[in-house]
């Protein structure tokens, strides 16, 4: 009977021990919020704003509030955070009144944000200082929509190629000139990062595409709230496949004059095509179906001639294996350049931003993965953020993709 | 005092008798000690051996965790072998081959879920899965002076597929590995011990032949909550597991006594993304501690006893939190113990036997009741399921031993009663495919059914002490809010 009874103990005591453990909370750690704001201007204060954290293991978002408190608790883990809110300084002003010099303060009150992506938070506390800044809100041209994954053929169920296109948008209330105006895609994607040796992402935008809009600097007038469409084949591809669009009467189109025979590129000559002034690859240039580059449009600042011959650089990063990779020598474009930008990644496989934070703050998709059939005849189109008296409008550009594009949208020339 | 014969001279029994004595309830009261090899040297003094072909086919219809699928055939070969080598050696041994076609699994493209849950890899798409499994079993004990000493080994390989998209291909192997020793503690009883290993390996890849492309896996972690930042096309995956287990049993010498065997294992995996180098994403662990008690006792012409089953199974699943994934390397920056699954339940079984070797005709009843609990639970956001469940039901079996040909039946009826049901489910999209699917589980979890079993076996003796036989037996329950679910299981063999 005592070996009974040992035995009827060493069960109890084993089944305590082995719950006794069990724990109901996880892992946090508390994160002081500080700001790091533009040095350039004096006076610069924070009115308000929120800070966003997206935790990247489980896509939940947590806001909180710019205030007197800035101290949060959040679980452990690895976070994109961003910052939305408004600042204001003051300036003097010297204005000359009837010969004499009469000097006022003026205070100005303008949008502020910063983003930074992969924020490791653990340890028991954190302390953020998030690089901010300034919205400039002159109005120019824009990306109002791309539409990137393409569509499908009814009946082979296979992907169709061919009708990529970018819609961009005069969004100021003057006439604006196309002339001139280029289209960027990234080298970098936005779904894997490295070191990259330089990093010249706060100076320039790293590009595997400059293709400009071709004429002599008044051929390609843009009213204000009109647009130009840009597209892979300017064709109707309705002939070919129903489930697409009629892009003969695009404005532009990208031709590469593919150097392979068995994958030859085709050239409608009653549309312009965008003269290619650098182009990564020899065959076909499609837009990557699965989204992970980022887009932008530019004015250059010199010749295409000194463009060409003068803004390259050579860069390595650091392999997984922690060695250095070999040189890659790549064009650059300056982010003064720059007009306006877009960083697309999957929202699941999204890691960083492409382009500087100034540039673009977020990033918007085709698709929450990147599985192109469940993609297929989806694109990004600019929200509109509201209409003018006379009927025009006014697109969202805070410079911040994640709030100023619906993403996974319908394309916008979709008929059916 | 009249004792259980179950201890004959040699290797002289007819093969009727021993059949008998194999398939005997009396015998089968005792389970979990024979997991001792070394123990496994008194499970008889006899050999017996047999081959078979058998077919299952297993409708469960609403009545199932859609992770499993709702309907399994199966046809397979096994053999199995009891072999008396010498008055001091035995051998045993099993291998199977099976050919499985299991329909409808939804939300898992991962195989073995009773293991790997809840970390598998899952899609909403689904569809019919097909498997072949091998297994192979082998042991050796034998006495050493007055010790017995004994080992095992129990593998196991299965491959299941499917041949349209997605398309999984699940690798699987699975090894045990047992020494254990025993001798007589006193004139009456011998104490074994036993030590258990496992190997665990799941390689599962998804592709997709389609023009369209891939369509997107989730990475599950319990409570209908995916790894949102591996989402979409992470397709292959890896599971690595490790187990170590030990067993103290106690076993009466003349097997009329009292019995006692506790068992006490740790199991613990691991799962890997391969396309982004091996990097672990979650970890389980899991305890677990079975208990056997039971008492035989023989008064007359019958044979009576009474048997305690208890099981308590501790998991709990640790998800890892990767930092910056520059250069492709995902550095692990923090672990979060998010779930965990907890099951105790006990069954208390009595039996009362007439198992004379003389008669014409044997027979037994063995009446249960038990209780059993279970929660699973997610920590952030908080989400939990619990139930508890009662059951009673009664078994019996009965032989009849004709000139020819022995008839073996069985008859099983049992009742589950739903006790508790509780959820909390916090920040569940209802309207979405897996959240669905987790009310479905949770409500067909919690919902109360009847059982009945019937099965009917029939030997025939040949010349040379063996026997052919074929044997059929049906399951039916009946769920109050889940429908019916149906089992039929047939074999046609021969033992020897």
């Amino acid at each position: 009977m005592r070996i009974k009874y040992a035995v009827f103990s060493l069960f109890v005591v084993a089944a305590i021990s082995l719950t006794a453990c069990s724990d109901d909370e996880v892992k946090t750690s508390e994160v002081s919020l500080g700001l790091s704001l533009p040095s350039t201007i004096e006076n610069l204060s924070v009115n308000s704003g929120s800070f966003t954290f997206t935790n990247v293991s489980t896509a939940t978002e947590v806001s909180v509030d710019y205030g007197a408190t800035l101290v949060t608790q959040l679980p452990d883990g690895l976070y994109n955070v961003s910052f939305t809110g408004k600042a204001s300084y003051t300036y003097t002003k010297e204005t000359l009144v009837d010969g004499e010099t009469v000097v006022s303060d003026t205070l100005v009150t303008k949008s502020l944000q910063g983003s930074q992506q992969n924020v490791q938070i653990t340890g028991g506390s954190y302390s953020l200082s998030l690089s901010v800044y300034l919205v400039n809100d002159k109005a120019d041209f824009v990306i109002a929509e791309i539409y990137g994954v393409g569509t499908y053929t009814p009946g082979t169920s296979s992907q169709y190629n061919g009708d990529q296109y970018f819609r961009v948008y005069n969004n100021s209330d003057q006439t604006l000139y196309a002339d001139g105006l280029v289209l960027l895609e990234s080298k970098f994607t936005t779904t894997q990062k490295y070191a990259y040796n330089p990093d010249k992402m706060d100076e320039a935008m790293t590009v595997q595409v400059v293709a400009m809009i071709p004429g002599s600097g008044e051929e390609h007038p843009v009213e204000p709230g009109e647009s130009i469409i840009i597209c892979d084949n300017a064709i109707n591809h309705l002939e070919a496949n129903a489930s697409s669009f009629d892009l003969s009467g695009a404005d532009f189109e990208w031709y590469t004059q593919s150097t392979s025979t068995t994958n030859p590129d085709s050239d409608n000559p009653s549309v312009p095509n965008l003269e290619m002034l650098y182009n990564y690859t020899k065959t076909i240039w499609v837009l990557n179906k699965q989204g992970v580059k980022a887009y932008a449009l530019a004015r250059l600042g010199v010749t295409k001639e000194e463009y060409l011959a003068d803004y390259t650089y050579t860069y390595n990063y650091v392999l997984s294996t922690g060695a250095t990779s070999k040189d890659y020598t790549e064009y650059y474009i300056p982010n003064d350049w720059i007009i306006d930008a877009v960083n697309l990644s999957p929202k699941s496989a999204y890691v960083w931003n492409v382009t500087s934070a100034s540039l673009d703050m977020g990033f918007t998709y085709f698709g929450l993965n990147n599985t192109i059939k469940e993609n297929l005849g989806k694109g990004v189109n600019r929200k509109v953020s509201y209409t003018t008296t006379d009927g025009r409008e006014v697109l969202q550009d805070t410079n911040n993709s994640s709030v100023d594009f619906t993403p996974a949208s319908t394309a916008s020339l979709a008929t059916n | 005092m009249v004792e259980i014969s179950v201890v004959q001279a040699a290797d002289t029994l007819t093969v009727e008798r021993k059949i008998i004595q194999a398939q005997s309830p009396v015998q089968k009261f005792r389970s979990q000690m024979w997991a001792n090899p070394a123990l496994k040297y008194y499970l008889q003094d006899f050999s017996l051996s047999s081959m078979a072909l058998n077919a299952t086919l297993d409708n469960r219809g609403k009545a199932t965790l859609a992770e499993e699928g709702d309907e399994k055939n199966v046809f397979g070969v096994q053999a199995e072998s009891f072999v008396r080598l010498s008055d001091h050696v035995r051998v045993f041994g099993a291998a199977g081959y099976n050919d499985e076609h299991i329909k409808n699994v939804l939300w898992n493209e991962t195989s073995d879920f009773n293991i790997i849950y809840p970390y598998v890899t899952a899609d909403s798409i689904g569809g019919d899965m097909d498997g072949e499994e091998y297994s192979f079993m082998g042991g050796y004990a034998r006495t050493l002076g007055k010790w017995i000493i004994g080992a095992s080994l129990d593998y196991r390989a299965a491959i299941y597929y499917r041949q349209k998209d997605p398309r999984p291909k699940n690798v699987i192997s699975d090894l045990h590995a047992t020494i254990g020793v025993s001798r007589a503690l006193t004139d009456a009883y011998y104490l074994g011990l036993a030590l258990h290993a496992r190997r665990y390996d799941q390689k599962s890849e998804i592709t997709y032949m389609s023009d369209l492309g891939s369509t997107s896996v989730y990475h599950m972690l319990g409570m209908a909550m995916n790894y949102a930042r591996f989402a979409g096309s992470q397709f292959s995956s890896n599971y690595k597991g490790k187990g170590v287990g030990l067993s103290i049993d106690l076993m009466p010498q003349r097997r009329n006594g009292v019995s006692a065997s506790v068992k006490a294992d740790h199991f613990e995996f691991i799962k890997q993304l391969i396309s982004i180098n091996y990097a672990p994403i979650a970890e389980v662990d899991e305890n677990s501690i079975a208990l056997e008690l039971a008492w035989l006792q023989p008064k007359k012409a019958f044979i009576y006893g009474v048997k305690l089953v208890a099981l308590g199974k501790f998991r709990t699943g640790t998800e890892n939190i990767f930092g910056d994934p520059t250069g492709n390397v995902y550095p692990i920056i923090s672990s979060l113990k998010q779930y965990s699954n907890n099951l105790l339940e006990a069954t208390l079984s009595g039996i009362l036997a007439d198992d004379a070797e003389k008669c014409k005709m044997t027979w037994s009843v063995l009446p249960f009741a038990g209780i059993r609990w279970e929660k699973t639970k997610y920590i952030n956001p908080q989400r939990y399921m619990e139930w508890a469940t009662l059951k009673a039901g009664v078994q019996s079996n009965t032989t009849f031993k004709m000139k020819h040909a022995l008839l073996t039946t069985g008859f099983t009826a049992d009742y589950h009663a739903n006790l508790k049901a509780e959820k909390l489910l916090t920040g569940l999209d209802i309207q979405s495919s897996v959240g669905k699917n987790l009310l479905n589980s949770y409500a067909y979890q919690s919902d109360s059914f009847a059982h009945v079993s019937l099965s009917c076996r029939y030997d025939y003796l040949l010349a040379g002490n063996k026997t052919a036989f074929a044997s059929i037996n049906w399951e039916h329950g009946v769920y109050k809010e889940y429908g019916a679910t149906n089992q039929w299981m047939a074999s046609v063999g021969i033992a020897f």
